[in-house]
C-alpha cells in the first residue's frame, strides 16, 4: 500500500503541488456491471502545473478535486477543481500562496451509474470530498442563474442537461408558466401591482417561484441598474395625496412596474440602445433624476451625469464635464405628463390640463413622456469633442420641433462610444460570474455585442448575455463560492430550498428592510452593489441567519416553510425512529448548497438535529427538523454563491 | 496548536509586537486568529476617541458656513439659496453659519468646534461613488481601492490589540473607511441587535456555528471574512446587550429633552414642527446611531477591555440637485439634526447629561469629526439646487480641538475663491488628508508614519491647520 508522499520541509517553503500515490484497487473482482467505475490511478503533475491520469476503465469523464495540503491531517475534504473533463488530463496553473501546496485527487464517472470512488486513505477510510463535483457545479448553475435550487429546477436539469436548461433560461418566452400554481395565485393579487409594497413582493414571488429564473435576475439586474426611487414619483403625483391616495400609489407605483416590465422585455428582446432609451426616457427616471426641471434657462445636471457615469460609459468612461454640460442641454425640455390614450406614444402631443389633475373630473389617458418644444436648448451640442467618437448634435432654431431628436442622437452616440459595451460588459461580468473580470472575458463580451450576426444587431442583450453565461470562468469549478449572495439572492434562495410559503410583502418588510436591500426605494442612483464586500458585515450575517432560524421556525402562508413535505416528497422520512439524521441532513444541504460541507460541518448539523436546546441527546420532531434547516441556512456555505 | 485555517492574520503590527522575522511561511499557519490575539497584550491604554459622520451626497458648504464677505456670495449667484446675514449666524465677521446650526454655537463658544472650509482633495471626479470612495480609502491616486485610511490606521498603531471592540460603526452597510482584510462590527439595526431566539437555544446555534465559522477551511476568497465576521458579532452580542440602548435615554440638564430623540416619545415639543415635535421622524434612524456611539464611546471604560476608539455613522440626503432650500428647506433640516446631534454627543460625552448611569466624561479625550465627498456648485442651477462641485467644509468638535473658523476670512477667502475652481467651484484649500493626519497624530497619538495610513502623504507637502492642541 503506497502512502501518500508528504513534501519535506524544505520544499514546504516553496510553492509546490505534490501527488498522492493512489491504493491500487483490483477493478471488476465482485462489483456489479452498473457500478460506478473504480478509482482513478496514474495521476502524476508535471512543471507545466498539467495534470495525468490513467484512463479508467467505464469512465465516461472525471472530475478533479484539489485541496490545501494543510487540509489532509484534519482530513477535510477536497473542492471541486474540474468537472466532467473529456480526457484524461487536466491543466491547473493557479499556483498556492507561498508557503501553501495542493493536493489533487481524481475520480472517474460513467454516465450510466454515477462518480465512482475517490479511493481510501491509509487507514482504508474513503477521502473526504466535498459534495460531488456534479452537485456542485449544478448548484452553482442555479444559484448564479436564478435564485438557487427548486425541485422543478432539479428535475428540468435532470431532463434538459446544464447547457439545455442555459439555452431554456435564455428563451423564457419558451418556457411555460400558466401550469406553475405557485406562481400564478400569487400573481392575480399583485399583478398590477397597487402599491410600491406590492411591486417589491412581485419581486420576491416572482424570485422565489417563477419557472423563469433568468429572467428574473436579469429584469432585476436592469431595474437596479437604472435605479430609481419610488418616493420622488409619489412625490410627483402629490396633487393626488388629498383626494386619491390611493390613485397617488398606483400611479407612483406604476413608473416602476412599467420600466421594469420594459427592461424585463427588451433583455431578451431587444438592443442596449433600445434599454437605454427606455430608461432615460421614461416617466419614472425623467422624474429621478430631475429631467424634468432640465430647460434651456436654467439646465440640471443630474440626469446627463448618471447617464454616462453609471448607465452606460462609467466613472472612467473618458467623458468630461464639458460633455456633462453639452448632455444636459441636451435633455432639456423633456419632461412627464398625462396625455389621451391615443396621444400617450406621442411626446409632442398636447398635455390634459394640469387643473384637471386631482379632481373629479379629471380625464381618463396615461402618464408619459413628453417633450416642450419652448423649454429645449436649440443650439448645436457636441459630445466628446476632438475625440474619435466626436459627435454634433446639430442647431434645430430653425424648425424648434426636431429638438426632439436631440436625446436620440445623443443616446446614439453614447451607445457607440467603445467605453459603453466595455462598461455594461463588465457589470454584467460582476453580476453574473466574477466580481473582477479579466480584459479577455470583457473582450469576449464585448465581441458578442459588436458581432454581426446578432439577430437583433449591435448591443443585442440576448445575445450579450449569452456570452457572459459562455466565458470559461462561469463554467469553472473555481468560481464556485467566488461571490457573496445579495440579501435578496439569500432570502429568494433560502425560501425556494425549503418549499417556502412567501407572500412576498412580510419577508420584505421583517428582512430585506433589515438587510439593506429593498427595491425601488433607493434613493441613491447607483443602486444596490453587487460586490460582496459591500455587503458582508456583522449585521447582514446576523439577519441572514436570523432569517434563517425565523423561516425555520414559522410554517404559515405568509412567511413560512414546508421542510417536512419537501423531504418525505423526495423520499426521505422525518419519522423519529429509526433515526434518519444522516439521510435529512444530506438532503436538506443537497438543496441548499450541493452538499459542499466537510465531516466536521456535516455532523455538527446531525448532532443539531440529534440533541435537545442544552444539547442532550434527544429523538428529534418535527420542529426540530425544521429548526435544523435553518441552522443549516446560517452556514457559510449558503451566503456564498 | 491548531491551525487557524481560512484566516487572513497577516498582521504587520503583529508581526512586530511578536517580534519575529518570517520568510515564506504564512503567518496563518503559526498564529492563532484574531480572537485570541486579544490575550496576546498590547501596548499602553491609549483612551483617545474618533467619531465620524459622513454626510453622504456632497454638502452644499457655501450655504453651510457662508463666506458673507465675499462679494460673490450674493442673490445674483443664488437667487433663491442666498442666506442673508439677518438669517445666519456671525461666527468672525466674514464667516457665517447656517441659522439650522444654531446649536453648535455651544460647542463653538466653549471654543471646542474647529470650523473648517475649502477642504477637498485635487481633480475630484465629481462621481459620488468614486469621491466618497476616496474620502473614505485616504488615496486619491487609487480611487477604487476599498480599504480604509482608519482601517489602516487601526492595524497600523496596534488599536485593535487587546481589545475586545476597537471599532464599532453604526450604519446600514460597513463603511470604506474601516474596511480591509480585518472586519469590524457594523450594527445597522441597533434595536434589534441580537439573535431572535433565548437561550439556551441561542447558546446552541450560536456555539456551533461560531465553531463551524472558525474552523471554516476553503480556497473561496470570502471565507476569511467570514471567519472574522461571524467571530466578531458573536463575541460582541453579549456586551452590546448588557449596554440596554434601547433603554438608556440621556437628557440635557436643563430643558429636560432627550438628547438623542429615536421615537415619538423621545422628540422634544415643538409648535412649529412636524407634527408638533422638533423633528422629523426621519431623523430618529440618525440620532440612534449617535446615541450608539457615544454609549459606545462611555462602556468603554478601562476595565471593560472594549479599547473602542473609533466610531462613525452617516446622514445620508445632501445630494440637493433640485429644492435645495435656504434658511429652511431640505438642506437645513438635515443641518439641524447634524447641529442638534452634534450638540448632544457634547453634553452626553462631557458627563454633563441628565442620566441615572452617570457615566465618566470623556470629551476631552474625543474628537467628533464630519466627513462629504464634495460641495455643490457654486452658482445655483435651474432646480433651485446645486450641482457636484469640488470643496465643502467640515466640523471638528472635541475637548481637544483649537476651536475657531479656518479658512473663511478675509485673508484665506479673497475674492475669487468660489469660482477659483474651474470657474464653477469653491477652489480648495486644505487637502481633507492634512486635517485627518493632524487628528490621527495629535489627537489619537498615531505612532505610525503618515504614508501608512494615507500613501504618499510625506511627498505632497500639505498644509496643516494646526486643529489639535
Amino acid at each position: 500500500m503506497n502512502r501518500p508522499r508528504t513534501a519535506s520541509t524544505q520544499s514546504v517553503l516553496r510553492c509546490l503541488a505534490f501527488r498522492l500515490a493512489p491504493l491500487v484497487l483490483a477493478p471488476g473482482i465482485g462489483l456489479a456491471v452498473a457500478a460506478p467505475p473504480g478509482e482513478v490511478t496514474g495521476d502524476r503533475i508535471d512543471q507545466a502545473s498539467n495534470l495525468t491520469w490513467s484512463p479508467a476503465a467505464g469512465a465516461d469523464d472525471y472530475n478533479v478535486y484539489r485541496g490545501d495540503i494543510a487540509w489532509l491531517a484534519s482530513r477535510i475534504g477536497a473542492e471541486c477543481h474540474g468537472d466532467e473533463i473529456a480526457g484524461t488530463s487536466f491543466a491547473t496553473p493557479a499556483n498556492p500562496a507561498t508557503g501553501r501546496g495542493y493536493f489533487y485527487l481524481i475520480t472517474a464517472e460513467s454516465t450510466a451509474a454515477g462518480e465512482g470512488t475517490p479511493g481510501n486513505d491509509t487507514n482504508g477510510t474513503p477521502r473526504p470530498l466535498r459534495g460531488s463535483c456534479d452537485s456542485i457545479m449544478r448548484h452553482h448553475y442555479l444559484d448564479r442563474l436564478g435564485y438557487g435550487w427548486s425541485e422543478w429546477t432539479r428535475d428540468r436539469i435532470q431532463t434538459l442537461g446544464i447547457q439545455g436548461y442555459i439555452d431554456e433560461q435564455l428563451d423564457p418566452a419558451t418556457i411555460d408558466e400558466s401550469t406553475n400554481t405557485d406562481l400564478v395565485t400569487r400573481r392575480t393579487t399583485l399583478v398590477p401591482p397597487d402599491t410600491i409594497q406590492e411591486l417589491q413582493a412581485l419581486d420576491l414571488v416572482n424570485a422565489v417561484y417563477a419557472r423563469r429564473q433568468l429572467e428574473q435576475q436579469v429584469a432585476l439586474f436592469w431595474d437596479n441598474h437604472f435605479n430609481t426611487d419610488y418616493p420622488e414619483s409619489a412625490d410627483f403625483f402629490g396633487f393626488y395625496n388629498a383626494l386619491f391616495p390611493d390613485k397617488q400609489k398606483y400611479e407612483g407605483t406604476k413608473f416602476h412596474y412599467d420600466l421594469q416590465n420594459s427592461f424585463r422585455d427588451l433583455a431578451f428582446n431587444g438592443t442596449f440602445r433600445q434599454i437605454v432609451e427606455a430608461s432615460s426616457l421614461g416617466p419614472g427616471m425623467i422624474v429621478f433624476l430631475d429631467t424634468d426641471s432640465n430647460v434651456k434657462s436654467a439646465p440640471n445636471e443630474n440626469f446627463a451625469r448618471e447617464l454616462m457615469e453609471l448607465h452606460t460609459m462609467g466613472v472612467d468612461g473618458g467623458y468630461t464635464q464639458q460633455d456633462v454640460v453639452e448632455l444636459a442641454r441636451v435633455f432639456t425640455g423633456w419632461n412627464v405628463c398625462k396625455k389621451s390614450d391615443a396621444d400617450a406614444g406621442d411626446p409632442l402631443a398636447a398635455c390634459i390640463p394640469r387643473n384637471t389633475y386631482g379632481t373629479a373630473t379629471e380625464p381618463p389617458g396615461q402618464w408619459v413622456r413628453n417633450f416642450r418644444i419652448n423649454q429645449h436648448d436649440t443650439g448645436s451640442k457636441t459630445l466628446f469633442a476632438a475625440t474619435p467618437y466626436q459627435a454634433i448634435i446639430p442647431d434645430t432654431s430653425s424648425n424648434p420641433a426636431n429638438g426632439i431628436n436631440d436625446a436620440d442622437l445623443a443616446l446614439d452616440a453614447i451607445v457607440a462610444h467603445p467605453s459603453t459595451p466595455r462598461f455594461i460588459a463588465k457589470t454584467l461580468l460582476q453580476r453574473f460570474v466574477d466580481e473582477n473580470p479579466t480584459q479577455a472575458m470583457i473582450d469576449s463580451v464585448v465581441a458578442a455585442w459588436n458581432n454581426p450576426a446578432n439577430p437583433r444587431g449591435t448591443g443585442d442583450l440576448r445575445e450579450v448575455l449569452r456570452a457572459v453565461l459562455a466565458t470559461g470562468s462561469f463554467r469553472s469549478p473555481d468560481s464556485v463560492g467566488h461571490k457573496i449572495k445579495t440579501p435578496f439572492e439569500h432570502v429568494a434562495s433560502a425560501l425556494r430550498a425549503v418549499r417556502g410559503k412567501t407572500d412576498g410583502a412580510t419577508v420584505t418588510r421583517l428582512y430585506l428592510t433589515p438587510l439593506q436591500e429593498v427595491f425601488h426605494v433607493n434613493p441613491v442612483p447607483t443602486g444596490y452593489s453587487e460586490l460582496g464586500g459591500d455587503w458582508l458585515d456583522t449585521n447582514n450575517l446576523l439577519v441572514r441567519q436570523n432569517f434563517g432560524l425565523d423561516l425555520g421556525a414559522r410554517t404559515g402562508t405568509a412567511f413560512g416553510n414546508d421542510v417536512i413535505g419537501l423531504l418525505n416528497a423526495n423520499g426521505i422520512s422525518t419519522a423519529p425512529s429509526p433515526n434518519n439524521a444522516a439521510a435529512i441532513v444530506d438532503f436538506l444541504s443537497g438543496a441548499m448548497f450541493g452538499a459542499a460541507l466537510t465531516g466536521a460541518e456535516r455532523q455538527a448539523a446531525i448532532d443539531y438535529l440529534n440533541t435537545d436546546d442544552s444539547g442532550a441527546a434527544s429523538p428529534y420532531n418535527d420542529a426540530r427538523i425544521r429548526e435544523t434547516a435553518g441552522f443549516l441556512l446560517g452556514y457559510p456555505q449558503f451566503i456564498e454563491q | 496548536m491548531d491551525e487557524p485555517i481560512g484566516c487572513d492574520c497577516s498582521r504587520r503590527s503583529f508581526l512586530k509586537g511578536a517580534g519575529l522575522t518570517l520568510c515564506g511561511f504564512s503567518v496563518a499557519s503559526l498564529f492563532p486568529g484574531p480572537w485570541i490575539r486579544f490575550a496576546m497584550g498590547a501596548g499602553p491604554f491609549n483612551n483617545k476617541r474618533l467619531l465620524f459622520i459622513f454626510l453622504r451626497g456632497g454638502n452644499d458648504g457655501l450655504n453651510t458656513v457662508i463666506p458673507g464677505g465675499d462679494p460673490d456670495y450674493n442673490t445674483l449667484n443664488r437667487p433663491t439659496l442666498y442666506i442673508p446675514p439677518t438669517s445666519s449666524i456671525d461666527l468672525n465677521g466674514f464667516a457665517r453659519l447656517h441659522p439650522a446650526l444654531a446649536d453648535l454655537m455651544e460647542i463653538y463658544n466653549a471654543g471646542d468646534l474647529a470650523v473648517v472650509h475649502r477642504v477637498g482633495f485635487p481633480n475630484n471626479s465629481r462621481s459620488h461613488f468614486d469621491d466618497q470612495r476616496t474620502w473614505e480609502n485616504g488615496n486619491p491616486a487609487n480611487p477604487k481601492s476599498y480599504e480604509g485610511w482608519l482601517y489602516r490606521y487601526i492595524v497600523q498603531n496596534s488599536v485593535d490589540q487587546g481589545v475586545r471592540l476597537p471599532a464599532i460603526t453604526v450604519q446600514a452597510l460597513p463603511p470604506v473607511i474601516v474596511r480591509g482584510d480585518e472586519s469590524f462590527i457594523n450594527v445597522a439595526n441597533p434595536d434589534s441587535f441580537d439573535y431572535i431566539f433565548p437561550d439556551p437555544k441561542r447558546s446552541k446555534f450560536m456555539n456551533s456555528w461560531r465553531n463551524i465559522y472558525t474552523n471554516l477551511t476553503g480556497l473561496e476568497p470570502f471565507r476569511p471574512a467570514l471567519t472574522d465576521t461571524s467571530v466578531k458579532l458573536i463575541d460582541t452580542l453579549d456586551e452590546y446587550r448588557s449596554w440596554d440602548q434601547a433603554n438608556w435615554d440621556p437628557k440635557d440638564p436643563n430643558t429636560g429633552f432627550s438628547l438623542f430623540p429615536v421615537s415619538d416619545a423621545t422628540n422634544p415639543p415643538d409648535p412649529t414642527g412636524p407634527n408638533g415635535k422638533k423633528f422629523a421622524v426621519t431623523a430618529y434612524p440618525f440620532f440612534k446611531s449617535l446615541k450608539v456611539c457615544a454609549l459606545a464611546f462611555l462602556e468603554s471604560d478601562p476595565a471593560s477591555l472594549n479599547g473602542t476608539r473609533i466610531a462613525g455613522t452617516e446622514l445620508n440626503g445632501f445630494d440637493t440637485h433640485n429644492s435645495q432650500g435656504s434658511s429652511s428647506g431640505a438642506q437645513a433640516q438635515l443641518l439641524s439634526w447634524l447641529a442638534y446631534g452634534l450638540r448632544s454627543l457634547h453634553v452626553v460625552l462631557s458627563g454633563a447629561a441628565g442620566d441615572p448611569r452617570a457615566y465618566a466624561a470623556v470629551w476631552q479625550d474625543t474628537v467628533v469629526v464630519t466627513l462629504s465627498e464634495f460641495g455643490r456648485t457654486s452658482k445655483e442651477n435651474g432646480s433651485v439646487g446645486t450641482d457636484h462641485a469640488a470643496g465643502s467644509c467640515l466640523f471638528a468638535a472635541g475637548g481637544s480641538v483649537n476651536g475657531g473658523v479656518y479658512n473663511c476670512d478675509p485673508a484665506t477667502w479673497p475674492q475669487g475663491v468660489m469660482f477659483g475652481d474651474s470657474g464653477r467651484y469653491v477652489l480648495v484649500r486644505t487637502d481633507y488628508r492634512a486635517i485627518f493626519w493632524e487628528i490621527l497624530r495629535d489627537h489619537m497619538g498615531a505612532a505610525s508614519a503618515a504614508d501608512v495610513v494615507f500613501p504618499g502623504y510625506s511627498s505632497l507637502g500639505l498644509q496643516e491647520l494646526n486643529l489639535i492642541g
